[in-house]
């Protein structure tokens, strides 16, 4: 398991807004997925994923979002601090990341629950999953929504109003090291490629160890939801040069912004002194923290990222098998607190 | 004779820049091989598996999106023209042989020629 590595506060300016939390959280859930994967079997889930098949996995996102919005879903409004939040938004992701090695136990004929079960069971999972996404009146989306229209409210002054909203912008946009999805792939391929030049094949993946290993893994389990063919597709898509140009404009430009950054917080700083100190820094830390989050946990580990592919898979099997029951909002909302109590976690 | 008539569509700029291209619709993952370099990426939305094609695009317009949402956070990385909230972008361009994306304003314009 690759260690991620908490950023020095030197690099954030005068006014250190930390989000380690969210590589916390982000650490937390990836933990629980290896362990997961561990227990699964490593090789038999690269070989139950490559039976799956590149058109399966290609329009599984498509046809999740598709259930998700056609959808009925039991959203609670809950307000909470911001620490309550995070660790439920956390519990809820690993509750997610454990329904879908149930799932993958199941297609893998490994289960012995019905298949209405196991449809119930990724219903509530998903159910539980929204209650703190973008469909959800307190979910992570509207949070970061209003506090950022709070802080804006904070900052706004009279004059300048482009200089503001690219202050807002780049308050919003990731630094080194936190990095946003689509930067650590680039980032991640980049380390993958300099251990495996050529596309590895399941049987090199396994035998390797070490930092190779950690480096397949941690791009398998992120990026290509365990599948070893959209790995390799990586390899064609990204021809050397067009590749290293983009990573080499993508890294100058997160400089510039990380420079442009220490300004933003400097006029957040200059800002706090005039008597809403804890309240400016509370929004910014918060505001921080669930944009990681949004940009990192959200594509790994959602409904578009690994755990969500069997779940999906689950959903079409049992519309293929006609047992696609209606199910009251009160039993979902019933059956996603129960999954969430199920799940042991230790509190950030 | 010929005539034109002008277009445009408005959205919200995410990365400032202009580019002109064929737009290439994206409705689903086989419509991402179609984007060559070059090419306007049309799209309701991105996510990661868009990453190879929005490096080959010259620009990025797709109908939903704030500032927080991945394809503007890849925008200002790449200096990727961008505009996002360009409603019903994927329908109205998708016949469009050719569409300039003014990302310092928030528009897409094209003509559309009459005989």
């Amino acid at each position: 398991m690759m260690k991620l590595q908490n950023p020095t506060l030197d690099r954030l300016g005068d006014f250190p807004v930390v989000v380690n939390l969210a590589l916390d959280i982000l650490r937390k859930v990836e933990d629980h997925v290896s362990q997961l994967e561990a227990a699964f079997g490593r090789k038999r889930l690269l070989k139950t994923i490559f039976k799956v098949g590149p058109e399966a996995i290609s329009q599984h996102v498509a046809n999740h979002r598709r259930i998700i919005r056609n959808g009925n879903w039991p959203n609670e409004v809950r307000p909470s601090s911001f620490s309550v939040f995070c660790n439920e938004y956390m519990r809820a992701a690993i509750a997610y990341a454990t329904t879908g090695f149930e799932a993958l136990d199941f297609l893998a004929g490994n289960s012995n629950i019905s298949i209405e079960k196991m449809y119930f069971r990724v219903l509530c999972s998903e159910a539980l999953r929204g209650q703190y996404g973008k469909r959800s009146p307190t979910g992570l989306d509207q949070r970061l929504e209003r506090t950022t229209e709070d802080l804006e409210s904070c900052l706004r002054s009279t004059s300048d109003e482009d200089a503001f909203t690219e202050d807002v912008n780049t308050f919003c946009t990731p630094i080194t090291p936190w990095l946003s999805a689509e930067a650590a792939l680039l980032e991640d391929f980049s380390q993958l490629r300099q251990h495996f030049i050529t596309p590895p094949t399941i049987d090199e993946i396994l035998s390797s160890d070490g930092i190779p290993q950690d480096v397949a893994w941690n791009f398998l389990r992120r990026h290509v939801k365990w599948n070893v063919l959209g790995m390799s597709r990586f390899y064609s898509e990204f021809s050397t040069s067009e590749f290293c140009c983009s990573l080499n404009t993508a890294r100058a430009e997160r400089e510039k912004i990380c420079e442009k950054h220490r300004q933003v917080n400097k006029k957040i700083a200059e800002k706090s002194k005039f008597g809403v100190e804890s309240e400016v820094f509370s929004m910014a830390r918060e505001i921080k923290v669930l944009n990681q989050l949004n940009l990192t946990l959200e594509p790994y580990y959602s409904f578009k990222g690994s755990p969500g592919l069997p779940q999906a898979l689950v959903m079409q099997e049992a519309s293929r098998l006609g047992v696609c029951h209606s199910y009251s909002l009160d039993e979902l909302n019933a059956g996603k607190w129960a999954l969430f109590h199920s799940t042991n976690v230790k509190e950030i | 004779m010929e005539t034109y008539t002008q277009h445009r569509l408005e959205g919200r700029s995410a990365c400032i820049g202009v580019a002109t291209g064929r737009p290439i619709i994206i409705r689903n993952q086989s419509d991402l091989d179609h984007v060559a370099i070059g090419d306007i990426l049309v799209a309701i939305e991105t996510d990661i598996s868009y990453v190879p094609a929005m490096l080959r695009a010259a620009a990025i317009v797709t109908e939903t999106g704030g500032r927080f949402c991945h394809a503007a956070i890849w925008a200002r990385e790449h200096r990727k023209p961008t505009v996002l909230q360009a409603a019903n972008a994927t329908s109205m361009l998708s016949q469009v042989p050719s569409v300039l994306v003014d990302a310092n304003t928030g528009y897409v314009e094209w003509d559309t020629r009459h005989e």
